[in-house]
């Protein structure tokens, strides 16, 4: 079984071992050991043996496993099959791993070059190899196509101080005390009253949670204040355009109103026109944050959703590594033979070749990350892709060609019309030259809304006048992108986790919705914290980590350095929550009570407009059926319903009957009703 | 003691919640602007507007209704007993 005089080679991925397998050349022969595959490659570049994790095989866990309570603070690195019986495959793994390396002359980390490869490859090759962490080479490389993987492994180089896997390993080991710690903390309190619920908050999930939860009472405290806003549509040459009151928000009503009184009748006439020429820049290459805030604008697509789409055409070559915080490319990557190779892709064959004739520079961004460059297509055809890849990669694609366009030429145009004795501004925009914007037209909305030939002293027909109510809006609700956004602009957590803890946050039925609202457990939570333990949602606090985590990988500062600082901030927070254990029980019980409760509420009755209609099971015959809270009050609304299926409030009314609609899911696809069985609408299915 | 209008514990004498009391603190300041804003508006009608707007926020609602109903009982006492 053991074989000698090769180099083991460990990748992350399977997809990844597999393109690495072919790029180094010679005979690859695909083989099982273990029932684990594995390609030895026999070639000129010397024998390898090329094996690929599945993600992490080790993970943090308590020395201790057999112990309850907390705190928790000595812990370990463990295999992940012996903490989590689901992944028995790891077993496997390692198991094979173990024999590869027994035969192994040498080794070589190909993991992805970033804190959590690095981390990856570290654990394998010290725990499932022997102690090789410090001897084994590292291959860096950004893309997956052959050329690059054969340049990083001719150029391997030693790794004996691997900053980058101690910052890692350190974030794994802050991460999991804190969030087993607060776990525990949590669902005791929640059990010490009887029941049992797992309730968790992590290091950045606590500070990410109170952002949401933040701007809910803003929402929810939101009282709207009228203002009002005077238009008004004028006319020359036949070409019709609006212009607005210079107060744009006029405060009074009675202002609004005599504004409106001193037009009327009157004729506009043009004071000044400015005309403006603006050079608008191109994009700047992707980075992962930018590119999950441009796929969110465009197609919707969650940050999580973008980044696994953007790991699958990486592993399939298409594109250059994407986790990575870069807004540059250097010349390294060959601009030209890129782009050459997407013009054989007809989507781009026109706009490359315009490109082609120029000499090429992009236009970058600020952000450096010294791992990897920007995201850009490698050049490779794309194949079998699914539709989701496929927008993705031409997302990729079309702003690869954008960086490299001119700037884009526009006029702006602004006149101050009188009309009376009030001035009203009026702005427009046209295109001259496109420049970029022709690559990138199909994503950026850039529109025109040109305006007549205006000149001082024109005088304009008033079409119209308009006085307008408005109120204030209250802030939007977060939507993914813009809680991506917020943590960014924070700085809590790193380019590879924020999507995921986004989606715990739903998991965990902190929240719901698209547009993102926090559940009344959420705000248990979060109330609880602010006042027992506000360290645990801090930004601050938060920030200071993160700080120090980084200080690893610069060399500032050691790893048990780092955990010991978070582990008394850790320490004084649980305090403050064993503290607050039986209050802090009560409330999440009662949020949790009540959102069930509010689970089965459907909407207001329309009968007695006092109580509320709830979804309420038959003590006699144990169907569900509808009915007003009011019963005791006298109402006697009441409506069958289906016995089958999922019952959800659509939060609207029958446009018909005024009754509440409800969603019922039963199988794959909703269908929607009103409840009201004497409701118009269901009339016609009777007869 | 519960807060008249939800399930969380009463904070304040007018036996809200804090977050119920928080709205009402919005209601009445908002009241003012109003005023301002119209010139003069009655108590009812602002509070009937308010709840027809969808940019008003939830629990400002909860209280809004809570008052429109006392403002009506009052209403209603008072034609009685004239």
């Amino acid at each position: 079984m053991a074989d000698s005089g090769y180099l083991l080679v460990v990748c992350e991925k399977p997809d990844a071992a597999r393109r690495v397998a072919s790029a180094l050349g010679g005979e690859v022969r695909a083989e099982r050991v273990d029932d684990v595959v594995v390609y030895r490659v026999d070639g000129d570049r010397g024998r390898f043996v090329v094996c690929a994790a599945s993600g992490h095989l080790y993970t943090v866990w308590d020395v201790d496993v057999k112990k309850s309570g907390y705190p928790i603070l000595d812990v370990g690195w463990y295999p992940l099959h012996t903490v989590d019986r689901s992944k028995r495959h790891v077993g496997r793994l390692i198991k094979a791993i173990g024999e590869l390396a027994k035969g192994a002359s040498g080794f070589i980390n190909a993991c992805d070059y970033d804190i959590e490869g690095e981390t990856i490859g570290y654990n394998i090759l010290k725990y499932a190899c022997g102690g090789k962490e410090t001897s084994a080479l590292r291959a860096k490389f950004s893309t997956l196509t052959v050329d690059e993987l054969r340049e990083a492994f001719a150029k391997a180089f030693p790794n004996p101080v691997n900053r980058l896997a101690e910052a890692g390993r350190t974030r794994h080991i802050v991460d999991f005390i804190w969030g087993v710690n607060l776990t525990r903390a949590l669902t005791e309190a929640y059990s010490s009253k009887g029941g049992y619920r797992t309730l968790s908050v992590g290091r950045v999930q606590g500070p990410t949670l109170a952002y949401i939860v933040d701007r809910e009472c803003e929402i929810r405290w939101f009282v709207p204040t009228p203002y009002w806003s005077v238009g008004a549509v004028l006319e020359k040459d036949g070409f019709a355009f609006r212009a607005s009151y210079v107060v744009e928000k006029i405060e009074r009503l009675a202002e609004a109103r005599a504004v409106e009184a001193g037009c009327r009748g009157k004729e506009g006439v043009v004071k000044e026109v400015h005309k403006q020429i603006i050079h608008q820049h191109p994009p700047t290459p992707f980075n992962l944050g930018d590119l999950q805030h441009e796929a969110y604008r465009v197609f919707g697509f969650s940050p999580s959703l973008t980044l696994r789409l953007a790991e699958s055409l990486y592993l399939k070559a298409l594109i250059s590594y994407p986790r990575t915080s870069s807004q540059k490319l250097p010349p390294s990557i060959g601009y030209r033979k890129i782009l050459s190779n997407l013009q054989r892709l007809e989507q781009y064959r026109s706009d490359v070749s315009e490109l082609l004739t120029k000499p090429l520079k992009p236009f970058e961004g600020k952000e450096e990350d010294p791992a990897h460059p920007a995201i850009y297509p490698t050049g490779e055809l794309p194949q079998g892709l699914d539709e989701r890849q496929s927008k993705l990669y031409d997302l990729v694609a079309r702003r690869f060609l954008a960086v490299f366009g001119d700037y884009a030429v526009r006029e702006r145009v602004t006149a101050d019309i009188e009309i009376g004795s009030h001035l009203f501004k009026v702005s427009g925009r046209r295109t001259i030259e496109e420049g970029w914007i022709r690559y990138y037209r199909v994503y950026t909305g850039v529109e025109d809304n040109p305006l007549p030939n205006l000149e001082e002293g024109d005088r304009l027909r008033v079409i119209s006048l308009e006085v307008a109510e408005r109120f204030e809006q209250p802030p939007p609700r977060y939507n993914q992108s813009s809680l991506l956004a917020k943590m960014e602009k924070e700085g809590v957590g790193t380019k590879a986790t924020r999507a995921e803890i986004i989606d715990t946050l739903y998991q965990r039925g902190y929240i719901v919705g698209s547009s993102i609202k926090a559940t009344d457990l959420a705000f248990s939570v979060i109330e609880a914290m602010k006042e027992h333990s506000p360290n645990i949602i801090s930004t601050e606090m938060t920030r200071e980590i993160e700080r120090a985590l980084e200080g690893i990988e610069k060399g500032e500062v050691s790893g048990a350095d780092v955990v010991e600082k978070a582990a008394s901030h850790l320490l004084s927070a649980l305090e403050g929550l064993k503290a607050a254990e039986e209050e802090l029980a009560s409330r999440v019980k009662e949020a949790a009570k009540a959102s069930l409760a509010a689970d089965d509420i459907i909407g207001e009755c329309p009968l007695c407009r006092n109580g509320q209609l709830k979804v309420l099971r038959s003590k006699k015959t144990g169907k569900r059926f509808v009915g007003c809270t009011n019963y005791k009050g006298g109402c006697r609304a009441s409506a069958p319903l289906p016995q089958k299926g999922k019952v959800r409030s659509l939060n609207r009314v029958c446009k018909v009957c005024g009754w509440p609609m409800v969603a019922i899911t039963l199988g794959r696809y909703p269908w929607r009703m009103c409840v009201n069985p004497s409701c118009p609408t269901k009339s016609g299915r009777e007869k | 003691m519960k807060c008249v209008l939800c399930w969380r514990e009463s904070r304040s004498k007018e036996g809200l919640c804090f977050y119920h009391a928080e709205a009402y603190r919005s209601l009445v300041e908002g009241y003012r602007r109003w005023c301002r804003a119209y010139g003069e508006i009655d108590e009812g009608r602002y509070l009937e507007r308010l709840l027809e707007l969808p940019e008003c926020g939830e629990w400002v609602k909860d209280v809004a209704k809570m008052e429109l109903k006392r403002l009506r009982e009052g209403e209603k006492i008072a034609e009685e007993s004239s």
